[in-house]
């Protein structure tokens, strides 16, 4: 089955071709019809591809042919399936189907319905090739496709002058981190003649991976810090991580899809993916550690107190894929991953739901929400399994998946980032919590949208109800109940058995993070359901910790100033220049030319032919001067 | 008659009839120049059925004799003639030379006036180019070279918008200049070739004077080690470098470009932007790498700190540009920064990186003009601020617009990823801190692009834009045309990347 790897991206590149060929005007049913079989198709060559692997561990392996030559090297593409890759693909597969189901009812009546499915098609063929690449030259290419696919995405309301901003700061700050990608790859190339993992995995462990200007341990650090870059700006980790809550002016779906599934996870996918070059350099293994660290705290606190919807949860996610990089920095490779693994699971249930309401009140603001429990019981339900696995209570998804981290990161050694982990938890806790109860309980604090509000129809629900059993079982694919399955079933790439580092489960850690996290619910709930503290008193109190929060830190302001601003003045610089110097120069010498009385003032009294026989004479005399003098010298 | 004698000449032919011919109605002479330019592109395409891409020598060969000059050195006789041939080099050129030249004479409106001049001037421009590529023989390369100079330099004086007269006298000064550089420095090649020859001992007593390109690039190498002194080595070189800096609008004497494509018709800049601007650069692989490697390793570090000044130059400039066909010109100048970059790094993927960024940067530019062109048609404006919502009334060519911008910053599985990234694999291996400070340039290139689609074909549509009509049938030719090729290098580069793997090694093994 492993062989047939190939035919998971290309079921949704069909799609996306004969979407294309259809046109933008092609009927809804016909266009999600394909789609939503196609992907689930999709899925089930996953599954098959999960489970064969599975069976056979050893069946992995590359399937390349050559592309391009570079001089002695070539460039080859193809695919290679590793239990690693294979998980991914699950995952993609598994999301995008119900995501696909999902967007039947919400883009309903949406003028470019057709055009909204092609790029869809379009992401899950790119993320999919993207898993599946045998070396880094073909990750790069899916890697930009994908960003391209969410480019058009956020942008997909074009006519939102919010919306087409948001689209080209995504694609610029990730291009930001691409760059380093790029030169990562770029030295990486160079200094082990491959793009292929293996090699370039074989060079970094052996010490072979210098250049005349680098030692081997250096360039191993520097290339993968460079790496990491590209994985900063995807995975929305700081300081790269201001695209993300602006990506929300995207529809809900995509948000789902993209950017909480399955693309925003490619960064931890790639570090993953390149762990032996991260290995072989302790230095980035830190670095990787403390962004992932710094980033799951911030994007917690800055989570606390936003107003949208939307922005919360993607202040989460930006928080959480925090958590899977400093698992995978402490070393706990297959924890990283199986966060990822749930939390693609339990984050793309609460944007659906997220969306699902969104789609029933028509607005994103929290305040303006309020007893919707009532009118919405499915949405409801759903959303509480979300926050309960997000907020990692007992024996939820998420409870499994980021103790695991957790408990990785003090064993390793990292007291500053384990203090850092259980403080973001406390804070994911509360804030999931009072989106939960602004939204579900309380009362309606706007009659006219409560009055509207509905749930929607089965398309809608029933990948939420499927999300929801996810959010509440993935957490048991890796416990002592199944013998740590998943970790076993990753650890198999490599021919130790062992990658990076697990921990034996800390009882007393676990019962400290419950209760932790019950204490979140419980603020929330005392503030936001049964109002016995007083938010705005409580915030008022805070005053200048509350505002750093609520404008996230000023980061978005920073940056403005620091780099937008030097940009813009460089270029009216160059500008400046280019106009009032340079050509000011070139003007005076015409000038010059002109008071000399030399040719040049031919050109000024318009007489073109007279020119052309002026021109044409000094070519000639030109050329007889210059063979003439060829003759003269001998 | 070699093919390659042919592709060149038929659109010379069809300018001649129309320049004969009575007085007809436009659509004849269209007719004409659009027969010549068709029938010279099916030519080219015959060529790469009967181009043998194993091979790196000159195929496809024709030469008329024109005239001798007699006893011209130590008693030899220098034949000068009209030859034409191509290699793996020239022959992807002259198929985008080709390409283009046909949709710029299709672009050219119905409703001309003058129309007769416009496409006489342009079959005549579309020869020179071809010429340019094809010489086999410097007499033939410089006769080409003239023949560009005035058949653009009238397009642009006769056509265009207000300001157009002084643009041409501009473009006419700069590029004039740049071609007497050419021509000293080329004919100073010849002679240091025949001195050297003349000179070596196996060749006592012999002379020879020959224009013949491949026959230079053959000896120059063992004349300019055994006998031309290093100055003077690099005196030629340097006027030949100052050649290619004015002819292919390098920083700093660049400003002919954007004045030029600020004032232009659409079909002259397709011209411009997309092949006028490689001859320089095509130059400085075919005579610069090809006959003075070694100069161009002495001056490596200069090229490649000049690359990176122009990629980011360019690219700031391309940023506070105003108006789309400004920032058109200096992306392109940011483009052919990066292939200075290539060529400065001396090996196979910079050399290949930067023979397809010739290729990409045409296409891609090329592009642009025509689609921007076809807007402007529509709005009027191609004032950037005054645009805005343009996907609203025609999805269509936004759509181009967008795979054209995305082509142009480099996106994966266009044509111009694939160059930047050899160009940059290529400037890492010799440069590596030079080209850190290039990589900047992708980054820039997403800033300006994206900003200017954000103001264009994204946001509220203005009252005024909102009944336009998208793509006319016709505009569907040269937009599906160029996205194709700028996809199908981006998808499948070994279709021109194994010729131009060959013709880099074969540059790289004359330098030794």
């Amino acid at each position: 089955m492993v062989e047939y790897a190939w035919l998971a991206p290309l079921l949704p590149l069909v799609g996306y071709v004969f979407l294309l060929a259809l046109g933008r005007r092609a009927p809804e049913g016909l266009v999600a019809g394909i789609s939503v079989i196609l992907t689930f198709l999709s899925f089930l060559v996953s599954l098959a591809v999960f489970t064969a692997l599975g069976s056979h561990p050893d069946a992995t392996g590359a399937y390349t042919f050559r592309w391009l030559t570079l001089g002695t090297h070539s460039i080859d593409v193809g695919f290679q399936v590793t239990h690693l890759n294979a998980l991914m693909l699950l995952v993609v597969s598994a999301v995008s189907t119900l995501v696909f189901l999902f967007s039947v009812g919400y883009m309903h009546k949406d003028e470019r319905f057709s055009v909204f499915y092609q790029y869809l098609n379009l992401f899950v063929f790119s993320m999919m090739a993207l898993v599946i690449s045998p070396n880094l030259f073909q990750l790069y290419i899916f890697w930009e496709m994908v960003g391209l696919c969410s480019y058009l995405l956020i942008g997909f309301w074009y006519f939102k002058p919010e919306a087409a901003l948001a689209a080209k700061k995504s694609f610029i700050v990730t291009r930001l981190g691409d760059v380093g990608l790029f030169i990562g790859i770029i030295l990486l190339f160079l200094s082990s003649g491959s793009f292929d993992y293996s090699t370039v995995f074989q060079a970094a462990t052996s010490g072979h991976l210098g250049l005349p200007w680098i030692s081997s341990a250096h360039l191993t650090t520097l290339a993968a810090i460079l790496v990491f870059t590209g994985a900063v700006g995807k995975s929305a980790q700081f300081p790269l991580h201001i695209w993300l809550p602006d990506a929300m002016e995207g529809p809900t779906p995509v948000s789902a899809l993209i950017h909480a599934a399955t693309m925003v996870a490619a960064g931890v996918y790639l570090v993953a993916r390149t762990y032996p070059l991260f290995e072989a350099s302790g230095v980035a293994l830190t670095v990787v550690a403390w962004i992932g660290g710094i980033t799951a705290l911030l994007g917690a606190l800055i989570a606390l107190t936003q107003r949208d919807i939307k922005r919360v949860i993607a202040y989460s996610t930006i928080s959480q894929l925090g958590y899977m990089m400093m698992g995978l920095g402490v070393g706990a490779y297959a924890y990283g991953m199986f966060h990822l693994f749930t939390h693609a699971f339990f984050k793309a249930l609460l944007f659906l739901a997220a969306g699902s309401v969104i789609h029933a009140v028509d607005t994103q603001d929290l305040f303006e929400m309020g007893g919707l429990g009532k009118k919405m019981r499915i949405t409801q339900w759903t959303f509480l399994f979300g926050a309960l696995a997000l907020a990692g209570v007992f024996p939820w998804a998420g409870f499994w998946s980021k103790d695991s981290i957790i408990n990785a990161t003090l064993q390793s050694g990292h007291i500053v980032l384990f203090w850092f982990a259980e403080i973001a938890a406390f804070c994911t806790a509360f804030y999931i919590f009072r989106v939960y109860f602004l939204t579900f309980h309380g009362k309606p604090k706007d009659e006219a949208k409560y009055a509207h509000a509905h749930e929607g129809s089965w398309v809608m629900t029933v990948p939420l109800i499927i999300l929801a059993i996810m959010a509440f079982i993935a957490g048991f694919f890796n416990t002592g109940l199944n013998n740590y399955g998943l970790e076993k079933y990753l650890m198999a790439d490599s021919p130790t058995g062992l990658i990076g580092h697990v921990y034996p489960d800390n009882v007393a850690l676990m019962i400290a993070s419950v209760a932790l996290a019950l204490l979140g619910i419980l603020v929330a709930a005392l503030m936001y359901w049964k109002p016995v503290i007083s938010a705005e008193k409580l915030a008022q109190s805070l005053g200048g910790i509350y505002r750093l929060s609520f404008r996230k830190f000023y980061l978005d302001e920073i940056y403005y100033r620091l780099i937008v601003w030097t940009g813009k003045l460089i270029a009216s610089i160059v500008d400046f220049f280019d106009r009032y110097i340079l050509d000011a120069i070139v003007w005076l010498l015409g000038r010059a030319g002109y008071m000399g009385g030399v040719g040049l003032k031919y050109t000024q009294t318009g007489q073109v032919q007279t020119y052309s026989v002026i021109a044409l004479f000094g070519l000639m005399i030109l050329v007889a001067i210059a063979m003439f003098h060829v003759g003269g010298v001998f | 008659m070699g093919l390659a004698f042919w592709f060149t000449i038929l659109p010379l032919i069809a300018a001649l009839l129309i320049l004969v011919l009575p007085k007809l109605s436009s659509g004849v002479y269209r007719t004409l120049a659009l027969a010549g330019g068709i029938l010279s592109l099916i030519l080219v395409l015959v060529g790469w059925f009967a181009f043998d891409g194993a091979a790196s020598s000159v195929q496809l060969a024709g030469r008329i004799p024109w005239f001798t000059l007699p006893g011209l050195w130590h008693g030899h006789n220098l034949a000068v003639g009209l030859s034409f041939g191509v290699d793996g080099l020239s022959l992807p050129l002259a198929t985008m030379t080709a390409v283009i030249g046909v949709l710029s004479l299709l672009a050219v409106p119905r409703d001309r006036q003058r129309a007769r001049e416009n496409y006489f001037w342009l079959s005549l421009a579309l020869t020179g180019l071809l010429g340019v590529f094809t010489s086999q023989d410097l007499f033939t390369f410089l006769v080409a070279l003239e023949l560009v100079l005035f058949a653009v330099f009238f397009l642009v004086y006769l056509y265009g918008d207000p300001g157009h007269k002084e643009a041409a006298v501009k473009f006419l000064i700069y590029r004039g200049f740049s071609t007497v550089a050419f021509m000293v420095a080329l004919v100073g090649l010849a002679w240091a070739a025949a001195g050297g020859y003349a000179t070596a001992s196996a060749n006592a007593g012999n002379a020879v004077f020959t224009f013949n390109i491949p026959a230079l690039t053959a000896t120059l190498h063992q004349a300019i080690s055994q006998w031309l002194s290093p100055a003077a080595a690099s005196a030629l070189f340097l006027v030949l470098l100052l050649g290619v800096f004015i002819e292919e609008a390098f920083v700093p004497f660049h400003t002919w470009l954007p004045t030029t494509h600020e004032h232009a018709d659409p079909s002259t800049n397709m011209l411009i932007g997309g092949v006028v601007t490689k001859t320089g650069a095509y130059v400085l692989l075919r005579f610069g790498v090809g006959m003075l490697p070694g100069e161009v390793r002495h001056w490596g570090v200069l090229l490649a700190v000049f690359g990176v000044i122009n990629i980011l130059y360019g690219a700031f400039a391309a940023w506070s540009s105003k108006d789309w066909r400004r920032l058109i010109a200096y992306s392109g100048i940011s483009h052919m920064g990066l292939v200075l970059l290539g060529v400065a790094a001396l090996n196979t993927a910079g050399l290949q990186g930067a023979m397809f960024m010739l290729i990409s940067s045409g296409l891609l530019t090329a592009l642009l003009f025509f689609l921007t062109g076809a807007m402007k048609d529509r709005t009027t404006t191609l004032t950037i601020r005054s645009l805005g919502g343009l996907s609203k009334s025609m999805p269509v060519l936004s759509g181009f617009l967008l795979v054209a911008a995305l082509g142009s910053l480099g996106l994966p599985l266009t044509s111009g990823f694939i160059s930047e990234i050899q160009a940059f694999i290529g400037g890492f291996a010799t440069y590596p801190a030079i080209s850190f400070v290039g990589a900047l340039g992708v980054v820039l290139s997403a800033v300006y692009l994206l900003y200017a689609m954000e103001r264009t074909t994204f946001g509220p549509t203005a009252e005024g834009f909102l009944k336009l009509a998208d793509a006319r049938p016709f505009e569907y030719v040269p937009a599906v045309v160029l996205t194709g090729l700028v996809l199908l290098v981006g998808i499948y580069p070994d279709v021109i990347g194994h010729l131009f793997g060959l013709s880099a090694q074969a540059l790289l093994r004359i330098g030794g």
